[in-house]
């Protein structure tokens, strides 16, 4: 029943999980549009990253000790496709 | 569990009902669901004709663009050959990739859809059966016409991403150009309308019970398929719109020299380029999910972490664009994020493959036909996938970009992820459509052909393609290592070829097509309800659902079914209906009555098609003229549906009473109408994007804007459109139980009327400032916004127009109405637009 589909927690956490890296991409690919190559335009993908791994976490929590393993795959993939993203911010 | 709507659950316990239904409602039921007979078939909507014409023709797409294929591979199977000239090669390989893309891969799967969802979900049909029609009806003679363009030498020539400045009138001067943009244009219209039929069907008319987490996989599949259709594709409409905008009306877009930017066409091309690969895709998958576990014999393992996968791919689909513009010089960071974000969607990929696997390896597999096809296409895929992991790699694609390495990992992606599903889904729903099944023993040789005859000819692709030959080139060089591996590759598309002339001989041989049964049935024993023995009608009751395979696990229910022991038996109100629940746990939420068959989808269709031609041969008056009969035959497809009811009330068995129809947000048409909007909402936002990337580009043809004082006038305009529609509405609900009079369509239309002339003072507005359309970009994207501001005032005055006549003839019922609801609410998001549109160029003026 955890892992129920139907469940509204179950079905908003994961839209979150993935709007969150739509947001972080949109955000991170915006800045460098704007200016690309600035140091700030890299800076704003990590502190991004970290504020969108805040919010995954609280996510996380918000699931509970009976919550559902599925969902939190979802939240996993991605906070790693956040941080592999990251990387380009970060490397240069 | 919970309710979603107050409906009790309790009330599930009542089906089966004890008794069956006496013979005398199926006869009606039949009578309700007849097809006309003779040549006005072509009447017909409901989707058992609709999805197999739907099929058929995509297919017909798909043997189209595999002869051009097959041409091509001839010229190239030896060095410095003259099968064809260069510019019919150029046509050739435009026509087969444009084709393959465009009228086959996506319609087919679109039309699977249509044939096979409103029986997977227990529906009567798709909700908006007119809709499917027209769709069909569009892509057909669209389709036909395009590809027409081949024999009177008008056949567009400049690769199927259509790439400016080749494609701008300076290089390209004829009309192939326009061919391609207009008829494009119009056949993703047919797709759009497609996926709004597909979402609200898969939302709204599933069988009782089935909750999101008893969804088949092929529905959930179609679910983000149809979402990631209305955020694609919208991108291809607006850049065929804006270059069709530079070539008629000189509008420059796209041309450096005066503020313009080529690149712009990649960006929104590959928008809707790269997710379109997933959008034919993930259906695919979906077909797949559901047959692995038929074949398997057991139940498919993770099922979750499938819908996982495929949200998690329609998802970061769209973060992948720009890896096709990896050598067009993009900052170095912006060019590592699409190639993270590449690695990243196959993650989810990964997922739906294992989940296959381990269903393979925990069941029992019956080596069946589709079984070959399915394990063939996960081999395939997966060697199509690991080479897209290396191009997503800059330094990689930088070497491999636009050579034969390229065509062949997409070949293996597409043939593996679309190709050879589709082909087992032949073999695996055929007994569904028709009275025999296909032959075991010549799909076995079906696919030994095509398997063979795909690494046969695409494997050797990789080398040549990394020994450095370019693509889309009509010849070659001898003694440079290419001669053999081209041959090669050659007799490979000719055998791939035989598997698929073999399939032709097993059709002609053993398909039989049956609309109303009986078939041959479910052969392989799937678990699915579109196994349940059905007619016109889908199933004569509809049950309810309580697990992922009801078949499986209640062997009686094809009975019980039969016998109209479930919910809605037979007819309740002596119409066409389907059952309408609700979106989350399909709780029963009222009866929608359904329209019948109707020539008027056929002919707003052949209306359409004939506009967009004459636009292209700029024949305007004859295209004003298609316009306006297109406008009447959809007015009159529409004048039948929202009529005052005859009940209001129908009990859909064990004494649950429904309402008939209802508006607001219950209702199945304002689920419609948001995606529509969000469709139109998708428009104007990539053109919003569009003005920023040509502001970055070119700001020194920035000019200054408007006066202020101007645009808050503007704006308070469309705040009173706001504020009119509103009062309208509120007009219609005092007045239940009484004549809705005139005040509130004179609301609306006021309305109408006041967003039309808030968008004129814009664009003198504009014009007083200076701005010419054609002399800079900046003028050509603004005056674009007011061009796709147009479009929508002039249909939101159409739609007041179609109001008043209902309320003249008495159909605008009170205290609500589905018409008067729709109108209302376009006219508000024209204001909201309208709005966007006014106050983004004004925020970001030049000098």
């Amino acid at each position: 029943m955890g892992d129920d589909l139907s469940l509204r927690i179950n079905r908003r956490t994961i839209a979150a999980a993935f709007i969150l890296w739509t947001a972080h991409f949109m955000i991170a690919y915006g800045a460098e549009q704007i200016a690309p190559g600035s140091m700030a335009a890299r800076w704003i993908a990590p502190i991004a990253a970290l504020a969108s791994f805040a919010i995954l976490a609280l996510c996380w929590r918000r699931l509970g000790s009976n919550g559902s393993n599925v969902v939190r795959l979802g939240l996993a993939i991605s906070g790693v496709a956040i941080a592999f993203q990251t990387m380009p911010a970060i490397v240069g | 569990m919970t309710s979603e709507t107050g409906f009790d659950h309790k009330l599930y316990g009542l089906f089966p009902q004890p008794r069956k239904q006496p013979d005398e409602g199926l006869k009606e039921l039949e009578r309700v669901w007849e097809t006309p007979r003779g040549w006005k078939i072509i009447t017909a909507v409901n989707n058992n004709y609709i999805g197999f014409w739907y099929v058929v023709t995509s297919f017909l797409f798909f043997l189209l663009a595999g002869i051009l294929a097959l041409g091509m591979r001839v010229q190239l199977a030896a060095p410095m050959q003259d099968f064809m000239s260069p510019d019919t090669f150029n046509q050739f390989f435009t026509m087969h990739g444009t084709i393959m893309m465009f009228l086959f891969a996506v319609p087919a799967v679109e039309a699977i859809g249509v044939m096979l969802l409103p029986q997977m979900l227990s529906a009567r049909d798709l909700p908006f059966p007119r809709l499917s029609a027209y769709a069909f009806w569009a892509y057909l003679i669209g389709g036909l016409s395009f590809f027409a363009s081949l024999f009177i030498g008008a056949a567009p020539d400049g690769g199927w991403f259509m790439y400016p400045p080749l494609t701008s009138t300076a290089f390209s001067p004829g009309i192939a150009v326009d061919f391609w943009l207009l008829g494009i244009g119009f056949i993703e219209i047919s797709a759009i309308a497609g996926a709004i039929e597909i979402i609200v069907g898969v939302l709204r008319t599933r069988a009782p019970n089935m909750t999101l987490d008893r969804m088949p996989m092929f529905a959930w599949a179609m679910l983000v398929f149809g979402v990631m259709i209305i955020i694609a594709f919208p991108a291809v409409i607006l850049c065929t719109l804006l270059l069709e905008a530079e070539r008629m009306f000189n509008w420059p877009l796209f041309d450096p020299t005066r503020g313009g930017d080529p690149l712009l066409w990649q960006h929104l091309f590959w928008f809707f380029g790269h997710p379109e690969v997933y959008i034919i895709f993930l259906p695919a998958a979906g077909l797949m999910s559901m047959m692995v576990a038929t074949i398997a014999r057991t139940e498919l393992v993770g099922y979750r972490l499938n819908v996982l996968a495929l949200v998690a791919t329609g998802f970061i689909s769209f973060g992948v664009w720009a890896h096709h513009m990896f050598t067009v010089g993009m900052p170095r960071v912006s060019t590592g994020y699409f190639s993270a974000a590449s690695m990243a969607v196959s993650l989810p990929a990964g997922i739906q493959v294992f989940c296959w696997i381990a269903t393979l390896a925990s069941g029992k597999i019956r080596w069946s036909t589709p079984a070959l096809f399915v394990v063939g296409s996960i081999v395939i895929f997966v060697m199509g996938g690991l080479t897209g992991v290396m191009l997503g790699m800059v330094p990689f694609d930088w070497q491999a970009h636009d050579t034969y390495f390229v065509v062949a990992h997409l070949h293996y992606v597409l043939i593996g992820g679309m190709v050879l599903p589709m082909f087992a889904a032949f073999y695996y729903w055929t007994p569904m459509v028709s009275r025999t099944p296909l032959s075991e023993r010549i799909g076995r040789w079906v696919f030994w052909l095509m398997f063979s005859g795909l690494h046969i000819t695409f494997l050797p692709m990789h080398l040549s393609g990394l020994m450095g030959m370019p693509r889309r080139v009509y010849t070659y060089l001898p003694g440079r290592g290419l001669d053999l591996l081209n041959l090669v590759s050659t007799i490979g598309a000719f055998i791939f070829a035989l598997g698929v002339l073999v399939f032709l001989y097993d059709c002609a041989r053993n398909f039989r097509f049956t609309a109303k049964g009986p078939d041959a049935g479910n052969i392989f024993g799937g678990g699915t309800l579109e196994w349940l023995p059905a007619g016109l009608y889908s199933t004569r009751s509809i049950p309810v659902v309580h697990s992922r395979e009801p078949l499986w696990d209640n062997p009686e229910l094809s009975r019980e079914v039969e016998e109209g022991r479930h919910m809605l038996p037979d007819t309740a109100t002596g119409t066409r209906e389907t059952l309408i629940t609700s979106p989350v746990k399909a709780e029963p939420q009222y009866i929608q009555l359904m329209p019948g068959p109707s020539i008027w989808p056929l002919v707003a269709a052949i209306f359409t098609a004939s506009f967009f031609m004459s636009l292209t041969v700029q024949a305007y008056p004859f295209a004003a003229f298609s316009a306006v009969v297109t406008l009447a035959a959809i007015l009159r497809w529409l004048w039948d549906t929202d009529a005052p009811l005859a009940v209001e009330q129908a009990e859909v068995g064990g004494g649950i009473v429904l309402p008939v129809t209802v508006t607001g947000a219950s209702s199945h048409s304002w689920w419609a109408l948001n995606i529509l909007m969000i469709v139109i909402g998708m428009i104007g936002a990539l053109a919003v994007f569009a003005f920023f990337f040509l502001y970055g580009s070119s700001p020194e043809v920035w000019i200054a804007a408007p006066a202020l004082g101007q645009t808050a006038m503007i704006a308070g305009m469309y705040l009173g459109v706001l504020a009119l529609l509103w009062a309208g509405r509120r007009v219609l609900r005092a007045r239940a139980g009484r004549v809705a009079g005139d005040l509130p369509w004179v609301l609306v239309m006021a309305g109408a009327l006041l967003a039309t002339w808030a968008l004129y003072c814009d664009i003198t507005g504009w014009l007083d400032a200076g701005l010419d359309p054609t002399a800079t970009s900046m003028g050509a994207i603004v005056f674009m916004f007011m061009a796709l501001q147009g479009q929508v005032v002039i249909v939101s005055l159409i739609m007041v127009v179609y109001l008043a006549f209902r309320e003249a003839r008495g159909l605008v019922t009170t205290p609500h109405n589905v018409t008067m609801d729709i109108v209302a609410r376009f006219t508000g998001f024209v204001a909201v637009q309208g709005l966007v549109f006014t106050i983004v160029p004004r925020l970001f003026p030049g000098a």
